[in-house]
């Protein structure tokens, strides 16, 4: 089965609903960057804008973005993918209740800290009764929503999806991941909002021709060598010239570790990419992969930016490209993209 | 396909394990009682709290008391336990499972006990770590051993609702032929005062569809199913307890923090899981229905019965007057709930229930079941609408 990726947009720490990340990313040395965000009035009432943390804000932006493009074709699920949350409504609540007890607490933080606060959100905004679900596992939760949907796509239970991954960084939250050396130089902490409009078996005629196509999906945990081998091969068959590996490489060497007993010998025919130069680390940077992906495929070729060792510096006619994530924690994901 | 019930394992206010659980639920014994373990200033606050202290747990669980684990995880791997026990399940085969958890809470019991010294010389950074939802998950893996894939949904109080839900349409799809689904949480400051913030805690016992409900009383609690095909199920020789028939998920899409008064989420989650099932709404013998008692859960999950059933509801009533509202984790509670009045031909009674809200809906207060079991709904509903129904069916 092929999953279609119609349109896909982001708002990160490269400017908000531009590729121009593709050509000219804006390059970070800091290990702490916020989002640029885009002008929210075009997106929701003064009110709300007052009303709603960034997350939440940024999220509605980019999915109410992605809604205007498909022409109002029924969305038949809302999946949400979040690590923390709305981290900043959480945080605010959390240090009021530590520092100032356990009265004079304000209900909003709390009632926009729970993570499904963002989903919700885009259900409410846009009237939306369709399936509605959050998925919060670190840096798997994107993958986890892209698999729901596809899982329901595979049974012909929906025909369209709207999966987007959102994660915000406070400086108090950069601190703590800092400390647990997950964040730190010379990772670029940053902050994630991405949505995606995806079709299955049964696409309506109204969207736009899709971008790419996801052709497979598979999610693991802690697989050794030999079971992430088999994934590979099932998915891929023979890996030919025209493929790419993208992989979570964000130049932590405990991170990076995961990675290289793979590029040393599963992908060593293969150019790997990486994307975490351009768009930083946090739990929704996955996501990222996957809308970088959608992009370059729809391009066909690849900046030598994004490439880690390739003996021709761009890639021309690229035709699949695989998304390869193993974290420290024992989360794996493995996505086969390619062109429709 | 039929999707099959292998193993359940429980844990809440009326006790670990299922045969507790039965005990309390037939006895009508409540779990609530003024706190006693959380480290609250709200000392009068009636909760449903697991009845020991983090150290008993640790014992329970089997790790030192040195070892950073959130309560989540700990109340999730006694229940996980309970559950692989009775499937029948060796290690060796929960290899090749996934488990699928709910949690909301997850570490946040460490969190808000740590968090102001995270940011001074001697933080305590073993709690960092497991702060956040998926690592409840990865701590219990842990304990538990085994398992090819995790993830953690995260939808309110619906969340292990929801997990049933990935797991099932895991098996239709063939991805899986067994999951382990459920969820964990416990009850932590954070989300007690949040719920006082919003006005919705019952100063006395949660008194579900009752005309004086004044909201819910909080809960912990885990709980956790086997899940598989039949035909693994039979290949393994696994007793089979019920089939999962049918399953809903749908937005209420109305406000973050109440629900529809027409219920619409509700009434469309409840729809497709009866059609799903293949059922016409009649065939449904009780509902397990979400009754928090707030003023405003109650009328609206009613009146969305009502769309569904019309003038003949079946038996419904709530749980929640025995272990409390246990958040993310009662979709799966009150399944193992529901599964056991299947097994045992008993409707839970709604506990506190005196006065009708509305002549229509008067929930059970007599646990003899006028006709046999055969089909049982049971609602979770979150916070922004997420809401998802799931029913059991008798084999």
């Amino acid at each position: 089965m092929k999953m279609n990726v119609h349109i896909t947009h982001q708002i990160s720490i490269q400017p908000p609903f531009e590729t121009t990340w593709i050509d000219n990313p804006i390059a970070y040395t800091e290990p702490y960057v916020r989002a640029i965000d885009p002008d929210f009035k075009a997106y929701m009432s003064a009110g709300e804008a007052r009303r709603l943390g960034k997350v939440l804000k940024r999220a509605l932006a980019v999915s109410l973005r992605c809604l205007q493009e498909s022409q109002d074709t029924p969305i038949d699920a809302v999946i949400t993918g979040t690590g923390l949350g709305s981290i900043e409504s959480t945080e605010s609540f959390l240090t009021e209740l530590c520092q100032n007890g356990e009265q004079l607490l304000k209900p909003t933080p709390f009632m926009q800290s729970t993570h499904n606060t963002i989903g919700s959100l885009v259900a409410i905004s846009t009237k939306n009764h369709g399936y509605n679900a959050t998925y919060a596992h670190k840096s798997i939760s994107f993958q986890s929503a892209l698999y729901d949907a596809w899982l329901q796509f595979k049974l012909r239970t929906i025909q369209t999806a709207l999966v987007g991954a959102h994660d915000g960084l406070t400086e108090a939250h950069y601190e703590l991941l800092n400390q647990i050396d997950y964040l730190g130089s010379p990772v670029v902490g940053s902050e994630v909002a991405m949505a995606t409009i995806l079709s299955g078996q049964d696409t309506p005629q109204t969207l736009p021709p899709p971008m790419c196509v996801v052709s497979g999906i598979k999610l693991l945990y802690k697989p050794t060598f030999e079971q992430v081998q088999q994934a590979v091969q099932n998915m891929v068959g023979e890996f030919k010239p025209t493929d790419a590996v993208m992989m979570g490489v964000n130049g932590n060497p405990q991170n990076d570790a995961m990675y290289q007993p793979y590029r040393q010998t599963l992908f060593a025919n293969v150019p790997c990419l990486q994307y975490k130069h351009v768009f930083g680390e946090c739990y929704s940077a996955p996501a990222m992969a996957f809308y970088a992906t959608a992009h370059l495929l729809q391009k066909g070729n690849v900046p030598a930016h994004f490439v880690l060792e390739s003996l021709n510096g761009a890639l021309t006619n690229v035709q699949r490209i695989l998304l390869f994530e193993y974290s420290t924690d024992g989360n794996c994901s493995i996505i086969l993209m390619g062109k429709p | 396909m039929k999707l099959v019930i292998t193993g359940a394992g429980i844990v809440s206010a009326i006790g670990i394990g299922k045969e507790a659980t039965l005990q309390h639920l037939q006895a009508q014994k409540t779990g609530i009682a003024p706190v006693q373990y959380l480290q609250t200033a709200h000392q009068d606050t009636l909760v449903g709290e697991v009845k020991y202290a983090n150290y008993q747990l640790k014992e329970q669980v089997g790790i030192a008391p040195t070892v950073p684990m959130s309560r989540t995880a700990m109340l999730g791997v006694l229940a996980l336990r309970e559950a692989l026990q009775q499937a029948g399940l060796p290690l060796d085969a929960v290899k090749d499972c996934p488990l699928i958890s709910g949690t909301t809470v997850g570490g946040m019991d460490k969190s808000e006990q740590h968090y102001l010294s995270f940011f001074t010389e001697s933080s305590p950074a073993q709690y960092i770590k497991i702060h956040d939802c998926g690592s409840s998950t990865e701590q219990m893996a842990e304990q538990v051993g085994g398992f090819n894939m995790l993830t953690t949904l995260s939808t309110a109080c619906s969340s292990a609702a929801n997990a049933f839900v990935l797991g099932a349409n895991m098996l239709l799809t063939g991805e899986a032929q067994c999951v382990v689904v459920g969820g964990s949480e416990c009850l932590s400051k954070f989300h007690l005062n949040g719920f006082k913030t919003l006005m919705i805690v019952d100063g006395d016992y949660c008194k579900p569809f009752d005309a004086n409900r004044a909201g819910l009383n909080l809960g912990e609690g885990a709980a956790f199913m086997v899940l598989e095909t039949e035909q693994s199920a039979q290949k393994r020789g696994a007793t089979i307890l019920a089939y999962l028939s049918g399953y809903g998920n749908a937005c209420d899409a109305h406000h973050q923090t109440a629900s529809s008064p027409t219920g619409d989420g509700a009434y469309l989650s409840m729809s497709q899981a009866v059609e799903m099932a293949g059922l016409q709404p009649a065939d449904i013998s009780y509902v397990n229905a979400h009754g928090t008692g707030t003023p405003n859960n109650d009328p609206s999950e009613c009146a969305a019965m009502s769309r569904l059933f019309g003038n003949q509801l079946p038996p419904f009533s709530s749980t929640k007057g025995f272990t409390g509202h246990t958040t993310s984790a009662s979709g799966a509670i009150e399944l193992v709930i529901s599964l056991l009045a299947l097994q045992y031909q008993f409707l839970p009674v709604s506990l506190h229930w005196q006065t009708p809200f509305d002549p229509q809906y008067i929930p059970v207060t007599q646990s003899t079941p006028a006709q046999p079991l055969k089909h049982v709904l049971c609602n979770s509903f979150g916070f922004g609408g997420n809401d998802t129904s799931l029913i059991l069916s008798l084999v």
